[in-house]
Order: C-alpha cells, then structure tokens, then sequence
C-alpha cells in the first residue's frame, strides 16, 4: 500500500498523498498512526500532507480517525458537468421502492467510452456488475451501446470531440460517421454488450461542461418484472437529477470568489 | 501540538483536479498552469504524478481530464457511512435565549463527530432567512436544520435545496414541504396550558392569547388552546393579540394593547416565554396582576413562577434535545435513509409552583 522511497518519480508529495487516500478507500478509516504505519510515510512529514489533504477536503476527520473527504465528490462531478447530479443520485435512488431493489448507475459518456460515475447495486445478479470508474467502449462496429440511445447525435458528436481518443481522429471521426449514418440503435430494453438488459433515460446533455449523461438501470437478461413502471421510475429519478443547473452555476460563481479573495497561491511554498 | 505547513505539491494537485471538474472540459498542462497562475514545470510534474495514480487520464491530443480513479475514490468517500457532515443551521435569533440554546447543543453534538456547523442569525426577518438559505447551500452545507422565522418556508428554499440534494430538517416549528421536522408536541403544549387556565380560573374565565411569529408552532399551540378550552364551557377566549415577533418587546406592546381596549381577562396565554416576560413587565408598569401561562420554561420564567407570578406556569421544551433530534435526522436523511418518520415530535410537560423547583430549566 505504501510508497517505496526512491521510486517516487517526480512530485513525490503527490504519490504519498495518494498512498493515503488509496489507504483510506480501502480501509473507510484510519487513525495517523495507522496511516503514517501502512502508508509508509516518514513521521517527520507525515503531519504536513495530512495537514495539507485535511484544508483540501481531500480527507476528514472522524472522531480520532481520518476517512476520506467530500471533495471527491465535488471533483467526481466535473463528469457529470453539475455536483447536485451525483449528490442527489444516491438519494434519489433510496427513494425510490421500485428502483431501489435494482441496480442503477450514471454514466457519463466521456470520448468514446461509457464512464460509470457512481453506482447503486439491488438485489438482483447481473452478468455485468457495473462499478464507479469502469470505462467501456460505446459504440463498435456492430453498432451503439443502449446506453446512447437517449442522446442526441449532435452530443454524442460533442464528446467524440471534447474528449479525443489515442489514435487517428480522421479514423475515430470516419468510424463514428459511418456509425451515426446508421439507424441501428438498440430499442430499449435492449441487451448491453455486457449481457445485462438495460433500460436508459437521459440526464444531462453536456452541453456546456462534462459529458452527456445518462441514468442506467441494469438488469438481469432474463427480467420478466414490470418494466413499464420501472421505466417511469427511472425517467422520475432522471428528471430529479436534471433539475440542478441554477444551483451549480451559483456554486461555481461562489467557488471562483472564494478563490479570488482567498488568493490561489497565498500559502505555498517551495518544496 | 506542532503546527502544520501546507504541502504545496499536495495542495496544487487539488487545485488541479477541481479546476478540471470546474470547467468541464480536458486542458493541456500549459493551459492550466496559466489558468491557476502555477509554475508550467511544477503543473506538468504534478499531472505525471496524477496521471499515474490514474487520477488524470492524457487525452488523443495531449489534453489531461480527470481519470477513473477519482471516481473509485469519490465512491469510497460516500460509502464511509460515518464521514462527518456539513451542518448548515439557520435561526431565528441570537437574540432569543431558546435559539441559543439550540445552538449550544448542536455546537457540542457536531463537535463530537468532527463535522463543520454553517450558522446562520436570522434576527426574526423572514426575507433574511430567505436569502441565508441559499447562502448555505452554496457554502457547501450537506444538510439544513432550519428553525424557521415564518410559517411558509421560502418560495423557492425548499426547490434550491432539493435541487441541490441537501435534506432540510425544520426543528422548533414544521414547514411544509421540508423533509422531516422536530418540534416539541405544540399542540399538547397548548392542551396542558388551557387545561391549566380553566382550573385556575375555576371553570369560568376569560382568556386573552398573545401570539407571536406567524409559524406553525405558534400556530399549533394556539389551536391546542382553543381545544382545551372548547371542553369547558365556561371559558372563552375574548382576545387574540397577533403580535408578529416573540421577543418580550412584542409581550408588553400586547399587554398594553389589552388595557387599551379595556378588555376584561382573567387570564393570558403567551406563546412563548419571552411574551408572557414582556408581559408580566408590563402589568408591573400597569398595576395590574393577571395570571399568565407561557411555553418554554426557559429559567428567566421558572424563577417568576417560584416568586410567585404573575406568570403561574410554563410548558417546558427541551431545545438541547430538539436539535440533536433533528441533527441525527437529518445525518440520517443525508446517507440516503429515508425511511425514518417525517414527524418527529419531542413531548412537552407543564412547569408550576408545584414542580418548578425540580426542573433543570436553560437559557
């Protein structure tokens, strides 16, 4: 779990800052002795990064323990373009009796990929287990993931743009213009390439910031359950999620005043 | 304890990823070095180093955007059930000793578990609180307690909120539309003050109600009231002062109002401690002594009614446990739990002469 010191490679304060965070995802909490212990930090500088991830959010305290902050959170949410989207979907889905026994995820479709930002699991096995940062591929050659099919074209050539793949973007752009002449979309519920049934429903176009997003309900190939319903239920959580672009944009503004007055390099200090 | 220095690397990196996450969109090394006012060297060294920690991805084009392992951690945070909270609490007044407190207790319950309290002092105006609901919500608060100025929450407070996926918890009086609230059982609070006026007043008596803030406590306390006194043919309310505040100043401007209108009462009924205080002020200045009955039992009004009146009673609240109510409500409404009640009602219970000594009165 800890850093080998001397194959640290450059910035190393980042790499034993990581080292710490990795430890705190795997263990949800540790006290500072822990931590400077598993992570193998020096004890001289372990209270400066900690002291450091602690002002950044990037870690909190709880009772004598650390875990890990908020501010992932806030950062994970430059996919979705909007922080309420990802705040709101955990709630939005305990909410809900009926989607609250599936699995629902929301995918950002970033480049060429379908990027899971955060997930809910029910109780149903799926072929696919999907899981926050996992990145598929969208569209092949046999056609389009369900997950596009509530996007619009013009976005989905958005992102293709915004967010451009290793390789030759002429053949990037020549494959995706071929696949966008055609009229092969899933109709929906429609078997994924991960072999799970999904059903989608837009979120977010992406216009602006981030990506298109979608709310993706997963669910076994065999499902014989009310889909009906469960389509009304996760269009009402997708409408729930959609409706947070005036708050963000007055978040943003109190971000970039908090950042104006508080002076982005005040307290640095060279290594 | 030694003090901390910032660790600029660490704190950069951060800087990084939120100004990616803030503008939505990949940039090159140089372009956000320029954008934070960051060495180009230092920037292009701590992205190779988030680049490897898959927390920056490099795009076809050079271009870096946040990587995959922001979000494995983003889902770690919100699955450490226990993380501390940004509690955002709007109330009514610093002014009002029941407001603080509130603020006491949730001052000691936060600083158990490590979380950030966001307060905010309304000084009773409903258009300030309008707009200190919004403030914390941009300040980042995961959750509001909101002990509200005025019966109706804000037009848009509760939308903002929601929109926002921040749970409000109304405490102290109810608000439609909000996702839980804690108050002391105001009704039964207005029940044992009736039901103590009519035997007070024998059976037979005339009762003047001194209400304050337009709020849904006020509200239910009055209703409880009436309901006491419908059981009692003999009493009859003869006077309902809406005063528009709780504050003692309101209290006496009643209590003058009453001896103004020469109307005859046998008894009055404040709304809540610093009325009836404001009250009992002014019958001094009046010459007058009418027994009266407030709510709260704040320890101003149990040493009046050890010394013997004019105020006779207090139904007392125990704003300490209202708020840590609402604050482990709404903990529990922020981690997605919605299956606890709505309504969470904390009981009340009648402070006279014959059990005032006793009572661990506050404020």
């Amino acid at each position: 779990m800890g850093v080998a010191r001397g194959h640290e490679g450059r910035a190393p304060a980042v790499r034993r800052a990581a080292a710490v965070l990795n430890l705190l995802a795997f263990e949800r909490r540790a006290t500072q002795g822990e931590i400077v212990r598993s992570a193998g930090l020096a004890k001289s500088s372990a209270s400066d990064l900690i002291g450091t991830l602690l002002e950044e959010r990037l870690v909190a305290r709880s009772g004598d323990a650390l875990v890990l902050g908020t501010a992932f959170v806030e950062i994970a949410a430059g996919f979705a373009g909007d922080v309420t989207v990802v705040r709101r979907f955990g709630p939005g889905w305990e909410r809900s009796p009926l989607l609250r026994e599936h699995t629902v995820s929301l995918q950002a479709l970033v480049g060429t990929r379908s990027v899971c930002v955060c997930v809910r699991l029910g109780a149903h096995v799926l072929p696919y287990t999907p899981r926050a940062g996992n990145r598929l591929p969208f569209a092949a050659e046999s056609g389009w993931e369900p997950v596009t099919r509530t996007v619009p074209r013009d976005d989905l050539l958005r992102t293709i743009t915004r967010f451009p793949e290793h390789g030759s973007p002429m053949e990037e752009r020549e494959r995706f213009d071929a696949l966008l002449g055609r009229s092969d979309a899933a109709e929906e519920p429609a078997i994924a390439s991960t072999g799970n049934l999904e059903v989608n429903a837009l979120v977010s176009m992406g216009a602006e910031r981030g990506a298109p997003v979608v709310a993706t309900l997963h669910l076994p190939p065999s499902y014989a359950g009310d889909l009906f319903a469960l389509r009304a239920a996760l269009e009402g959580l997708a409408g729930d999620l959609r409706a947070g672009d005036a708050v963000e944009r007055r978040r943003i503004a109190h971000h970039q005043r908090r950042l104006a007055a508080e002076g982005l390099t005040e307290h640095d200090r060279d290594e | 304890m030694v003090p901390t220095q910032r660790v600029p690397a660490v704190a950069r990196a951060a800087t990084i990823l939120r100004h990616l996450a803030l503008v939505g969109h990949p940039l090159t090394g140089t372009a956000l070095a320029s954008a934070l006012g960051l060495p180009r060297s230092s920037v292009i060294g701590i992205c190779d180093a988030l680049a490897e920690e898959r927390l920056l991805v490099r795009l076809g084009d050079g271009s870096l955007w946040l990587g995959p392992h922001v979000l494995e951690l983003a889902s770690a945070a919100t699955t450490t059930m226990d993380r501390p909270l940004g509690v955002g609490f709007l109330m009514i007044s610093r002014q009002n000793s029941f407001s603080t407190a509130m603020l006491d207790a949730a001052t000691r319950e936060i600083g158990g578990d490590e979380g950030r309290l966001l307060v905010r002092d309304a000084r009773e105006d409903p258009a300030r609180q309008h707009e200190q609901w919004r403030e914390l919500i941009e300040e980042g608060a995961d959750v509001l307690i909101v002990d509200s100025v005025s019966a109706q929450a804000p037009p848009d407070g509760l939308a903002l909120a929601r929109q926002a996926g921040v749970p409000v918890v109304a405490v102290g009086s109810r608000l439609d539309g909000a996702d839980a609230g804690v108050t002391s059982d105001n009704t039964q609070a207005g029940l044992l003050a009736g039901r103590f006026l009519a035997d007070l007043c024998g059976g037979r008596g005339r009762v003047a109600i001194l209400d304050g803030l337009n709020k849904n406590a006020n509200v239910d306390r009055v209703a409880g009231l009436h309901e006491a006194l419908r059981e009692v043919p003999g009493m009859e309310i003869v006077a309902h002062e809406r005063l528009g505040h709780d504050t003692p100043a309101a209290g006496e401007r009643g209590m003058r109002n009453l001896s103004t209108d020469e109307t005859d009462v046998d008894a009055v009924f404040a709304v809540c401690d610093p009325i009836a205080l404001g009250a009992a002020r002014a019958q001094d200045e009046l010459g007058r002594r009418i027994p009266i009955v407030g709510v709260d039992a704040r320890s101003e009004v149990v040493e009046t009614i050890l010394d013997g009146g004019p105020i006779l009673a207090s139904i007392a609240q125990d704003p300490a446990r209202l708020i840590v109510t609402a604050i482990r409500a709404a903990k529990e409404l922020a981690l997605g739990r919605v299956s606890m009640p709505r309504a969470l009602l904390v009981p009340v219970r009648l402070i006279d002469g014959t059990n005032a000594g006793e009572f661990p009165s506050w404020g």
